[in-house]
């Protein structure tokens, strides 16, 4: 049998003993935002690109005199401080923000429908205390079928009483640790509103009519999600989404749905554990952790909803060694401690690299079938083993450098992966399994 | 900080007792005569609509004609029975109208389908589709009865069971509320749902529906079904988003729920074709369950899922704000298209007694900033009285008399204290106070916008570069800097117009124990809004400020270049030393010049980190200060003639030795040679390796004789060019 991965993996091996001891002990990749107490936003109108080359007119938020964002900027914060935002609109409409979840006090401004409002030209500020942790939407208060549409939404995670980066938790409770997380911010765009209120034409504008051509991720459309934060040809899109774990690593999902219409994300590769709705805890009661967390692999992301998932991937009982070892690489795996508790006593995975000790140098049950046979794509790492990687015809290849796995995770409504009608685009990114040992910020 | 409750306590105990008399059950059944018949419902925008509607025979407030949705109570173990009449307008060639009666998770006792054909029993032809789920009243008066004797806590829609897609929309449909045996709860406890939460003070029901004014429109005028105008729901896009079936105008419907000591059961209907997501601003409810079933476990959260044809059951505990915005998130808040309107109601909360809502503990509010001071009505008050407390409760200032309304706009005092109330005193017309409260806790004022750096004690160099920042204060459009060398007694510009919160200052250069800087935050019409300044003086030490070289320049080994730098008025000297490796060690130069320039011979040794440093010395040579460049400069190493480098008298037609200065990174040389004192130059080789060159001097007699090597690097680019320091002399025998 063709055998390329053997010598790559045994060097990355010997690679990864090295890092797996740096590795844990560093701060774990987070969601990217900006922290404080204190948030000096300005609305303002910039524009977006979509991934299939449009550019829609849209109202952002910014901060610190840079352009407009879409969305606005992930404010991360810590449980029991006071937040205040203070909103410069530089918008030709009044706007505002509201906050669910928050019991926000606004001041200044003029009195709107929803809360206070500032004129174009004018200030208003906001304040709540952040009194529970958890994810939540921040978003326009004004006219918000068109406005959160134009793009003024943004998300907030509020860090529990105590967080420790080294050892994160979602909501202070052990059932809630995670090793990395990723926002999944979800918004819909029915461009025919960014055009008519581009050309001046707002009052064609039927808020009742909506139906969205666009879909995001984190204000990217597929494959953009894909690209890494604040890439210079994004200038208004700057957050990307691309979860990155390694086998048996933790990744809470940070849903928040910012969209008009309900979006069910999908994930491939296994089951995620949803463990809260709202920013509060799926628990039978205090003390006991998420022990009413379910098991899913589709979340309905409703409008204006918040969910919080913890997925996890070992390739556990495939029934055949996803590493591709083979017994004349002598390779003896340690199963001593519980990987994920630390307690004494095997745990069915090896203590380093999280193999599946029962399918160790089990052989793929298939022969796999010659390059000639194949097309490829680009996340291809030309081995079907992980850590793996081969020679692949010129030109093919050479996203997967570590040769991880590759699984999609996306809207389940297959409509919606799409960029005004462009296969492929919309809720479309990558969830991937990188190797032990290799770095993920 | 409340008046006694005792009298609210004893009303609630009263009414929860009649409540629970007349709800006692005893198995009687409820019996309710309904018609279905067409109404209109007349919307904001002068839109009237075609309905279709069931409407009890019992409830003298509603009107036949007008459609409205029955809301019908009972509770177990009662039964319940509805004699439907089907008053609706007569059968069309393209649309018939029995209806029927359904309600759906509760079985109706002798449920059984109408096929198409009108038939029903089994079911004898492929042909034969179902129209009806349920026994049919036909149109033109036809009845039907229809009974639940099997029923369960919770909240359910009676709807039409005929054509639904087209009826339910029409309008026929009503909620059921189905209470439990124990008055006050809204359903039966369990071992993991306590009676503490499913327990009730007062319940209101919310109907979220949908009306399609093309649809309604096309079924008034015969224009629905199969060729018509509008064929089926395939094309169902509504117009128009009700609660209640009630017609508001844009803007936010008004609803009444309840008091603040209340915990209030929302019964959360969907009659419309899309999800909701009902929201609650700024409030948590308990969700209790979904379609009379309670769930395992209860849930806090802030919106609620609601699909089509739900129910779903919450309660919202002791609200403390008056208003509770409820929006639909799902952006169902437009009317035909417009903006705001829809699913937007306040839920207007009462409160017995005048409460400050905000601020009312626990908020961090920035002194000169606006916040709102909100608070309750108090029945038979005329106006208010507004105070504040920065020591909680001990003193009392006043923010303003005669207040009206339950708002104010309250610049805060500029006045950092952890220990802040509000009072609120209502007067009657007579003027006199009659009731009074103020913040639960105490609140802080954080003074603004509160210099961060330098806030005293430091020493500044003077010239350096030292970043001033500050606290953002909220309101400020810009800012406006100053500084004072004297404590505070005068005050120098230092810039206007900054935004953000830090900037880069030039430190200037005097001598100065008692500095200060000041930042007054200025809002958008350029007023100042707040002002702090250093907590305590810092320093300010005037320095040898080196001009020149400061940092970019490169000069050449060998060269003389000159070192400016400002005076200090205390210094009677200065030393100058240079640094060729970023400052990590110093060789002296010159020492004990008076002036402020002194010309130096640069070194011929090669780096990009050059520094010079300056010190200042009083008379008995203490170092006073010092400055060195900002950045570094080069120093430009060259390969320098060593013969004939002036004086020298040479034969023509002899050989004489060119010698220089190795070049480290040179590969090789250009030799050239003038004999007019360097106006003009001729090659005698190039790329010469090595650093001598055996010349034969040329027949040319001059007393202005150079001779010239510029070395290239490995490109071939010059890096270097030195000639004879002096001229030689050249005979020609």
């Amino acid at each position: 049998m063709h055998r390329p991965t053997r010598t790559n993996w045994s060097r990355l091996l010997l690679v990864a003993g090295l890092l797996l001891l740096w590795v844990a002990g560093t701060a774990q990749a987070k969601v990217t935002g900006i922290s404080g107490t204190f948030f000096d936003f300005t609305a303002k109108t910039d524009h977006i690109s979509t991934g299939e080359g449009n550019s829609l007119l849209i109202y952002g938020y910014s901060i610190a005199g840079s352009r407009a964002q879409y969305p606005g900027p992930t404010l991360i914060v810590n449980q029991g401080d006071t937040i205040t935002i203070r909103l410069t609109n530089n918008l030709p409409v009044s706007t505002s923000i509201i906050f669910p979840g928050h019991k926000a006090v606004a001041s200044g401004g003029t009195a709107g429908i929803l809360t206070r409002e500032a004129a174009p030209g004018g200030v208003v500020t906001y304040s709540f205390v952040a009194d529970q942790p958890g994810t939540y939407l921040y978003q326009s208060g004004t006219n918000p079928a068109l406005q959160m549409n134009m793009g003024l939404v943004g998300a907030i995670i509020v860090r529990p009483t105590g967080f420790d980066p080294a050892a994160p938790t979602a909501y202070g409770d052990a059932s809630t640790a995670y090793d990395y997380e990723v926002l999944f911010l979800q918004t819909d765009m029915d461009s025919t509103y960014n055009e008519l209120v581009e050309f001046g034409r707002s009052a064609e504008i039927n808020l009742n009519d909506f139906h969205a051509t666009y879909w995001f991720l984190n204000g990217r459309n597929g494959p953009d999600t894909l690209l890494p934060d604040n890439v210079s040809w994004l200038p208004t899109q700057p957050y990307n989404c691309l979860p990155r774990i390694h086998p048996g690593d933790k990744i809470l999902i940070r849903w928040v749905g910012a969209s008009r219409d309900a979006h069910p994300l999908h994930t491939h590769g296994n089951n995620f554990r949803l463990i809260a709705k709202d920013g509060r805890l799926l628990s039978s009661g205090s003390g006991n952790g998420a022990d009413l967390a379910v098991s899913d692999y589709t979340q309905t992301v409703n409008p204006g909803e918040t969910y919080e998932g913890i997925f996890t991937w070992t390739g556990a009982a495939m029934d055949w060694d996803m590493y591709g070892h083979t017994a004349a690489d002598n390779i003896t795996l340690t199963d001593l401690v519980n990987n994920e508790t630390g307690a004494a006593g095997p745990d069915g995975f090896d203590d380093n690299t999280y193999e599946y000790v029962a399918d160790h140098e089990k052989p793929m049950p298939v022969t796999l079938p010659g390059i000639q046979e194949l097309t490829f794509s680009p996340f291809y790492s030309g081995s079907p083993y992980l850590g793996g990687g081969a020679f692949l015809p010129p030109g093919e290849g050479g996203f997967n450098q570590h040769g991880g796995y590759y699984y999609m995770w996306h809207s389940h409504n297959e409509k919606e992966l799409t960029n005004n009608n462009i296969f492929p685009g919309g809720m479309l990114t990558f969830m991937i399994v990188e190797p032990p040992g290799v770095a993920i910020q | 900080m409340k008046q006694s409750k005792r009298n609210k306590v004893f009303s609630l105990i009263l009414a929860t007792l009649l409540f629970s008399i007349c709800w006692a059950g005893t198995a009687l059944g409820l019996t309710l005569n309904l018609v279905a018949e067409q109404a209109t419902v007349t919307m904001a925008d002068g839109n009237t609509i075609t309905m279709w509607g069931l409407r009890d025979t019992a409830d003298a407030t509603h009107v036949a004609g007008d459609w409205k949705i029955p809301v019908f109570n009972i509770t177990l173990p009662d039964t319940l029975t509805i004699n439907l009449t089907n008053n609706l307008p007569a059968d069309t060639a393209s649309l018939v109208k029995p209806t029927s009666l359904m309600i759906p998770g509760l079985r109706e006792d002798a449920m059984s389908p109408v096929w198409t054909d009108g038939s029903s029993g089994a079911r004898t032809s492929v042909s034969q589709r179902v129209r009806s789920l349920n026994r049919e009243a036909g149109n033109g008066g036809g009845s039907q009865t229809y009974t639940w004797s099997s029923l369960r806590p919770g909240t359910f829609i009676i709807q039409s069971a005929t054509h639904q897609a087209l009826q339910v929309q029409m309008g026929l449909y009503a909620v059921l509320v189905v209470h439990p045996a124990t008055a006050g709860q809204a359903y039966v406890p369990t071992a993991t749902v306590p009676a503490a939460e499913v327990t009730y003070t007062t319940e209101h029901v919310l109907v979220f529906s949908e009306v399609d004014k093309a649809l309604h429109d096309a079924v008034s005028a015969d224009d629905y079904g199969p060729g018509k105008l509008y064929t089926s729901t395939m094309n169902y896009h509504p117009s128009y988003y009700l609660i209640n079936g009630q017609p508001v105008a844009l803007g936010a419907q008004q609803i009444p729920i309840g008091s603040n000591t209340d915990d209030i059961l929302l019964r959360l209907v969907n009659t419309g074709y899309q999800t909701k997501i009902p929201t609650f601003q700024g409030q948590d409810i308990r969700l209790l369950g979904q379609d009379g079933f309670l769930a395992p476990y209860t849930h806090m959260q802030y919106s609620v899922e609601l699909t089509p044809g739900k129910t779903k059951d919450v309660i919202l505990s002791k609200p403390n704000t008056p208003v509770v915005k409820f929006y639909d998130s799902r952006m169902s808040i437009s009317a035909t298209g417009a903006a705001g309107g829809g699913l937007l109601a306040d839920l207007l909360v009462s409160f017995a007694n005048m409460t400050i809502i905000s601020p009312n503990g626990g908020e961090s509010l920035l002194g000169g900033a606006d916040t709102t001071i909100q608070w309750t009505a108090k029945t038979g008050a005329a106006s208010y009285l507004l105070r504040y407390s920065l020591d909680n409760g001990v003193n009392w200032s006043w923010i303003q008399n005669g207040v009206t309304g339950t708002s104010y706009t309250w610049t805060v005092p500029n006045q950092p204290s952890s220990q802040a109330l509000v009072r609120v005193n209502a007067k009657d017309s007579a003027g006199n106070f009659f009731a009074n409260d103020f913040s639960d806790a105490p609140f802080t004022i954080v003074g603004a916008p509160q210099v961060l750096s330098p806030n005293g004690g430091e020493t500044l160099n003077g010239g350096s570069i030292v970043t001033i920042s500050w606290q953002a204060h909220p309101g400020a459009a810009s800012y406006l800097l100053r500084y004072s060398t004297d404590n505070g007694g005068t005050w120098q510009w230092l810039r206007n117009n900054v935004t953000g919160t830090s900037f880069d200052w030039r430190v200037p250069n005097v001598d100065s124990g008692l500095a200060l800087i000041r930042v007054n935050a200025k809002n958008t019409a350029g007023n100042f809004i707040g002002n702090d300044f250093s907590d305590a003086t810092f320093t300010i030490v005037q320095t040898p400020r080196v001009l020149v070289p400061n940092g970019g320049e490169t000069v050449f080994g060998g060269t003389q270049e000159t070192v400016q730098w400002e005076a200090v008025a205390a210094a009677s000297s200065y030393d100058v030393s240079l640094s060729t490796d970023g400052g990590a060690t110093w060789s002296s130069i010159v020492t004990g010049v008076t002036g402020t320039s002194s010309s130096v011979t640069v070194p011929n040794n090669g780096t990009a980190a050059a520094l010079v440093k300056v010190e200042a010395r009083d008379a008995g040579g203490t170092l006073l200060s010092s400055d060195q460049s900002d950045g570094p400069f080069t120093i430009r190493q060259v390969a320098r003639i060593l013969a004939p480098n002036g004086g020298e008298t040479l034969t023509a037609g002899t050989t004489t030795t060119i010698t220089w200065e190795a070049l480290p990174n040179a590969s090789s040389y250009l030799l050239r040679y003038s004999t007019d004192g360097g106006s003009t130059w001729q090659w005698l080789r190039n790329g010469v390796t090595g650093t001598s060159f055996t010349w034969t001097v040329p027949a040319a007699a001059t007393v202005q004789g150079l001779v010239r090597v510029n070395a290239r690097d490995f490109a071939g680019s010059f890096i270097s060019n030195d000639w004879s320091d002096n001229p030689f002399t050249i005979v020609v025998p």
